[in-house]
């Protein structure tokens, strides 16, 4: 990619990831309001079933991305000095990446059990 | 040629005044930044609500406590403020609002609704 559309990647999958989980999100309110008494059963059974745990999956990638993508330009914004801006990046990156490990990580571990 | 006309600065924050268009898009910044901060706190909630009984119970628990509920109340006023304002952008992206007008008028229901949903969830005694 030529370097004056540098930029062009990162903005098409922030919309992207911000599409998926907007719709995602209303899906979630829906399932939640229509689910009358929440008790842990239900919402292991929701969780859990293999449409809404692949829906989850997707969103929690899907919250990385988007995450990355929104810290990474108001790091730019605000943090200047380039080595502080580069490991403030690369914690920032190296949490994201953490947090998307860890929770595919326990949603995995209850779909199997 | 300079241009010598006196322009009256602010560094106060108070004395600056946004328009509501600023005020939208600061406000989808920082739910944006409070929510990826929230992260390991979410993910740890969501993770003991699915381990077994026990722990869900202890996760409802833990939601329950007035200090924990307002923070989820703001969480709330968060995603709601970052999804209609990231709606916004779309339409915006989309050229179905353009204008002065049409910018401020979106910016000022975004803000609105973002506090309104809230509310609206607090009143029926949700969280």
């Amino acid at each position: 990619m030529s370097r004056r559309v540098q930029g062009l990647l990162p903005w098409i999958w922030q919309r992207i990831s911000a599409l998926y989980l907007g719709v995602f999100l209303i899906y979630l309110v829906i399932s939640i309001l229509k689910i009358d008494t929440i008790t842990y059963l239900s919402w292991l059974q929701w969780a859990s079933s293999p449409l809404n745990s692949s829906f989850l999956l997707i969103g929690f990638f899907m919250t990385a991305i988007h995450a990355w993508i929104g810290l990474k330009d108001v790091i730019m914004d605000y943090v200047h000095p380039l080595m502080l801006r580069i490991l403030v990046m690369m914690l920032s990156a190296l949490g994201l990446l953490v947090c998307l490990v860890w929770v595919s990580r326990s949603l995995v571990m209850v779909m199997i059990k | 040629m300079q241009i010598k006309k006196k322009r009256p600065v602010f560094i106060n924050l108070l004395r600056i005044k946004f328009p509501p268009t600023a005020i939208a898009s600061i406000m989808h910044r920082i739910a944006g930044v409070l929510l990826i901060v929230s992260l390991p706190f979410l993910i740890y909630l969501f993770n003991l609500s699915l381990q077994n009984q026990a722990s869900f119970a202890s996760a409802k628990m833990l939601t329950d406590h007035p200090l924990v509920s307002i923070y989820l109340y703001l969480l709330l006023w968060a995603i709601s403020h970052h999804f209609l304002a990231g709606i916004r952008y779309f339409l915006i992206d989309l050229e179905i609002i353009s204008g002065k007008c049409a910018a401020a008028g979106s910016a000022s229901i975004v803000t609105a609704a973002g506090v309104l949903i809230p509310v609206i969830v607090f009143s029926w005694g949700f969280i």
